[in-house]
């Protein structure tokens, strides 16, 4: 028991930041509320836009219903599609009515599983709307706090804790990608292989995977002809995703990090053609106006809390004397 | 629900989450098992020297051809329909693999989808070996072609 309190405490000391403060003032609630408002609108917006059985029509041949769809293996595809579609339409709508209802939260999230189910069936897992789907399923858990004006505060920590979590697990998506390729870094390194670190390693990524597309795209051509412009990009992309988990306690950086988050996937983009664009727009709802970061963050603050820069630059930001000081 | 109860059921779902994204990473063919995931992409940077392995056609309705040519150069002549290289690279890279391998079955198997997919006619065609650098591959599409490791008959009722 003291041993937990005692890692408490030190996880405390690095990741100063408490549910139990932000959930004491109003705005970071209020927010929070209006977020996840219109967390649920823009769904029954995509709802819309995904709405076209025909695109599936070429795929015939490659249809493989995965577990949660056993009922479509005695269906076409264009008729497998046309009915998640048409559910994911009807429980993207109820949510957008009645998001303050949990049994419409939970249609929404169902709505969303099968059409992931749907994405998944077809040549091989689609993962562009994964994100979604975690924070769909975690959003189930908010408490009642529409009902009414006046919400205590245990009601308000509980919302706060769930958008959190769904901060978190969005941000942790991010963390083990960048983990992996560490890891892949490490093992090539010793295998005598050229690794994630190497100066070369996005001109190869970008070269083979085109390749194997059998596409192109605006900035491939330039950055496999200049290998070297490429290797900070790519370094400063490992380090953006690596970290990203870190960041979901450092609210100074959120709105920073999530641009940092959808710029890297704007260049993956324009060099390797892959569009994970709905991860973007959540990075949008979850972190551009992220109700834990505060209006009066200093800018000493803020880069204080970039991983290693902030460890190695806290000694010159916050010397003694200095008016923004912290313990 | 208590607060402290929540706070523990969700971050123990986010870490089974994980968990179960990394058990079914090693524990499927696929990697990975709806809707889990380990997120562990592009981990590997692919190498520089690369072999690989093309298909050739030889002869076309019985008579050879003067220039054998590769299967990717010859577009809308020996194919069902035009096709990108995405559909049909990975199942020539496995057919070379496994005839090297000398495993017969998987030989079958692949080259059964090769001739119902993708060739219109009956045909001889090869298996080459290729190499080549992936960046100058990229820029110019050259390779280099080595040894010839199979030479295979599509006949018309396999097709």
């Amino acid at each position: 028991m003291k041993q937990i309190t005692t890692i408490k405490k030190y996880l405390s000391s690095i990741f100063p930041f408490s549910i139990e403060s932000f959930a004491a003032r109003g705005k970071p609630f209020t927010k929070a509320k209006t977020i996840v408002q219109f967390f649920y609108y823009f769904l029954a917006f995509q709802a819309l836009v995904v709405i076209n059985g025909g695109k599936f029509l070429s795929q015939e041949e490659n249809f493989s219903p995965v577990w949660s769809i056993p009922w479509a293996n005695h269906l076409s595809l264009a008729t497998t599609a046309n009915i998640i579609q048409f559910f994911f339409l009807i429980s993207a709508f109820i949510g957008a009515f009645f998001f303050q209802n949990r049994i419409a939260r939970i249609f929404v999230f169902l709505g969303i599983f099968q059409l992931n189910a749907l994405l998944s069936s077809v040549l091989r897992a689609d993962h562009h709307w994964y994100p979604w789907l975690y924070v769909s399923f975690l959003l189930i858990f908010l408490p009642d706090a529409w009902a009414g004006k006046a919400h205590s505060l245990q009601v308000r920590k509980k919302f706060l804790l769930v958008f959190f979590s769904a901060q978190a697990v969005t941000l942790f998506i991010y963390s083990m990608a960048g983990l992996g390729k560490i890891q892949g870094a490490i093992y090539q390194y010793f295998a005598g292989q050229t690794h994630a670190f190497a100066p070369e390693a996005l001109a190869l990524h970008i070269a083979y995977w085109l390749r194997n597309i059998d596409s192109t795209s605006l900035l491939g051509s330039f950055f496999v002809e200049h290998v070297i412009v490429g290797w900070p990009l790519f370094l400063g992309m490992i380090y953006l995703q690596f970290f990203s988990l870190w960041i979901a306690f450092k609210p100074s950086l959120h709105n920073i990090w999530a641009f940092g988050l959808i710029f890297m996937h704007t260049g993956i983009y324009l060099t390797m053609d892959m569009l994970f664009f709905p991860t973007a727009l959540l990075l949008i709802f979850l972190f551009f106006d992220s109700p834990f970061k505060k209006h009066d963050t200093s800018w000493r603050e803020t880069v204080g809390d970039l991983p290693i820069f902030g460890w190695m630059l806290r000694r010159i930001l916050f010397r003694p004397g200095n008016s923004h000081s912290i313990s | 629900m208590s607060y402290n109860f929540l706070k523990i059921f969700l971050t123990s779902t986010i870490l089974l989450y994980f968990y179960m994204g990394f058990y079914f990473s090693s524990h499927t063919s696929e990697g990975e098992a709806y809707p889990f995931f380990s997120w562990f992409v592009f981990t590997r940077v692919p190498p520089q020297f690369i072999t690989g392995y093309a298909l050739k056609i030889v002869e076309y309705e019985g008579k050879k051809l003067d220039s054998p040519v590769f299967f990717q150069d010859s577009h809308g002549i020996y194919f069902k329909k035009i096709l990108t290289m995405t559909e049909y690279d990975y199942t020539i890279r496995v057919l070379g693999e496994n005839i090297e391998r000398g495993e017969t079955e998987k030989v079958e198997q692949y080259r059964k989808t090769i001739e119902e997919s993708f060739l219109s006619q009956p045909v001889v065609y090869e298996i080459v070996r290729i190499e080549f650098d992936t960046l100058k591959y990229w820029k110019t599409g050259q390779f280099t072609e080595g040894e010839r490791i199979a030479t295979l008959t599509a006949k018309e009722k396999d097709l």
